[in-house]
């Protein structure tokens, strides 16, 4: 008899979810859907708001990611603003969305994704947690706590506060970077370096015991997008939007994040608060593409730093095209850190970081202004629209995790199909449905944003099961 | 150079005597020396405590309770707890301390301080603020003599 096995709430994710998995008669896999039942409402109780407000207030999306927000807020006022805010202002917001990375890739590597890679997906579920973590590996648990504690406290020495820091504004940071406070960043830097080094040596070591997962997790062709600077390096706070398929080839390029409706369109989902954008020359769902780690290892020509660069070629021999498995946003994200870590020093090391110059300061000068960065999780888009006073006539926001939504979905339903066979549903199964989303790391609470009217499809289910009303909203 | 004691003030200041254990950490600043004593606050304790009690002589838990009329003061010491946790958001000091190898745990103290007005704001009730500087001299008193027995 066919049935629905759901997964409520998928847990270690930031936000809410469920999967439902739909078995037919002989118990195979017929359909897998990744539900999102959560949704904010940001761009409507925005407008009407003054647009200088906007970056503190979309730094409230979430308490993970605050700093993403404001970068993509304050670069979209930037732009309503018609300034070019002063090098060292630029030099900050980068240096903040860097430590962001850090803290963020940390959490979900070492708080939320250790448990499957160092427990092992099928450990009892009753410790396969971070303490459970802690209890068995407490050294390189501690060390990844130690990790994203660096990224927090750089974000805290910069914005004055660990989350929903208000330091990143329209035309620049308000305030600059004290010589005593660059100094104690610089000497926690080495430690992070050999943290992180040596995780991915652990992490590379043992990708032969998750061969399995390697093939399964969200392994399929698609398109990857990220924001590339003008040598097409790794570039997470400005650049041009780069869209490569899956045998690695560019098939949109150079394209200016301000026209992002020219190549990006949007969907929405009956049995989701998520939207699913699509590459839109390839039209839906043709036009699937993921962003984040993975995308940023496979679209970009280089890093830019030395020894990110030495992991990335290491990465590359993964595939002759884009390495298509999402397993891998894992090994991703621990060289990104390394390459944020290494930028960060960078930057720290640049005389000009102590400029106190670092805002401009205009009124309005324009009525649309679209701010993009890249996220932990990948491309955020912010556009706003205001009136001739200033204030907010629209907003809409495209974040990271919506980007994902069909791959995520398709991937969903390539782990269900790849374990669960003859109606045998174990827990090792359902954890691996589980753990295809994790490894993209979505956030739902930044990426639940509305797209007009929702369509609804609300099914009336009698006690035993059978469909006694249903009402559909397109 | 890690000071050989911490105290965390626990809760969240938007929602009044809530508040009371970062309003402890604040009046301790002008009292405790930060060569002893590293003071930090918190909305609630998370992962990242263990490593930075790791190896300390000792730590202060200072939070607001429902468990007394507003303003009593009530210490206990803590016992590491063993017991599976799987609540990431939010851990008890018991969880915390059992999280770290028997070497490197330090004594444990909470400070319960009785509160009664969790509403929206930032002030706290007359009853609590009155309380604050005995739960500051309470704390002080037992970094002197690291008493863990006591239990009040």
């Amino acid at each position: 008899m066919a049935r629905t096995v759901t997964i409520d709430p998928v847990t270690r994710i930031e936000g809410h979810a469920h999967i439902t998995i739909d078995l037919d008669d002989e118990g195979f896999v017929s359909d897998a859907r990744f539900h999102v039942t959560q949704l904010r409402g940001f761009e409507m109780f925005c407008e009407g708001r003054p647009f200088a407000e906007m970056p503190s207030l979309m730094a409230r999306i979430c308490g993970i990611c605050p700093v993403s927000h404001l970068v993509a807020s304050s670069k979209a006022c930037d732009a309503l603003m018609a300034v070019s805010i002063p090098p060292n202002g630029a030099r900050l917001r980068r240096l903040i969305n860097l430590a962001q990375i850090v803290q963020s890739h940390a959490l979900n590597f070492f708080h939320l994704s250790s448990p499957d890679l160092l427990l092992g997906m099928d450990s009892d579920p009753e410790k396969r947690n971070v303490f459970g973590v802690l209890a068995q590996h407490p050294k390189q648990t501690k060390e990844g706590i130690r990790l994203r504690a660096f990224g927090q406290e750089l974000i805290r020495t910069l914005g004055g506060k660990r989350v929903h820091p208000g330091w990143v504004v329209p035309g620049g940071v308000s305030h600059p970077l004290e010589e005593e406070a660059r100094d104690r960043v610089l000497a926690e830097l080495p430690e992070m370096m050999v943290i992180v080094e040596r995780n991915l040596d652990w992490f590379k070591g043992h990708m032969d015991g998750f061969q399995e997962e390697i093939r399964s997790f969200a392994n399929f062709p698609s398109l990857f997008m990220a924001l590339v600077d003008e040598k097409g390096r790794l570039d997470f706070y400005d650049g041009k939007l780069r869209f490569v398929n899956a045998a690695g080839n560019a098939v949109g390029d150079d394209v200016d994040p301000a026209d992002y409706a020219r190549v990006i369109a949007e969907r929405n989902e009956s049995d989701s608060y998520l939207k699913s954008p699509y590459y839109r020359p390839m039209g839906y769902p043709d036009g699937m593409y993921r962003v984040g780690p993975l995308a940023r290892m496979n679209v970009v020509e280089s890093l830019g730093t030395s020894a990110a660069d030495q992991e990335w070629a290491e990465f590359q021999q993964l595939s002759r095209g884009s390495v298509l498995s999402s397993f891998h946003y894992h090994y991703a994200r621990l060289i990104e850190i390394l390459y944020c870590l290494e930028r960060i020093r960078e930057l720290l090391e640049d005389p000009g970081i102590l400029d106190p110059h670092v805002r401009a300061h205009a009124e309005p000068n324009a009525r649309v202004g679209v701010g993009a960065s890249e996220a932990p999780r990948g491309t955020l888009f912010h556009h706003y629209e205001i009136d001739e006073n200033g204030l907010m006539k629209k907003a809409n926001l495209i974040i990271a995790t919506g980007h994902n939504n069909l791959a995520m979905n398709r991937g969903v339903l390539q782990v269900a199909k790849h374990y669960i066979n003859d109606g045998q549903v174990d827990d090792g199964a359902l954890n691996r449905v589980e753990a295809v989303i994790r490894a993209f790391d979505p956030c739902l609470s930044c990426s639940t944003h509305a797209l007009g009217e929702m369509p609804m499809d609300v099914v009336v289910r009698d006690a035993q099961g059978n469909v006694v009303d249903r009402k559909v909203r397109s | 150079m890690t000071a050989p004691f911490v105290v965390i003030g626990i809760g969240n200041t938007l929602r009044r005597d809530d508040g009371v254990g970062h309003a402890v950490v604040e009046v301790l600043r002008e009292h405790a020396d930060p060569a002893e004593i590293e003071l930090s606050t918190c909305h609630q304790l998370l992962p990242e405590c263990v490593v930075s009690l790791e190896g300390r002589r000792g730590v202060v838990f200072v939070d607001a309770t429902v468990e007394r009329p507003a303003g009593e003061i009530g210490t206990r010491a803590v016992e590491a707890d063993a017991e599976p946790w799987r609540w990431g958001h939010q851990l008890r000091p018991e969880t915390v301390l059992g999280l770290l190898d028997d070497t490197s745990r330090p004594a444990a103290l909470v400070v319960g301080i009785g509160a009664a007005d969790f509403d929206y704001g930032e002030e706290l009730g007359k009853p609590v603020r009155a309380a604050v500087p005995a739960a500051v001299e309470a704390i002080l008193t037992w970094t002197r003599t690291v008493d863990t027995t006591a239990s009040t």
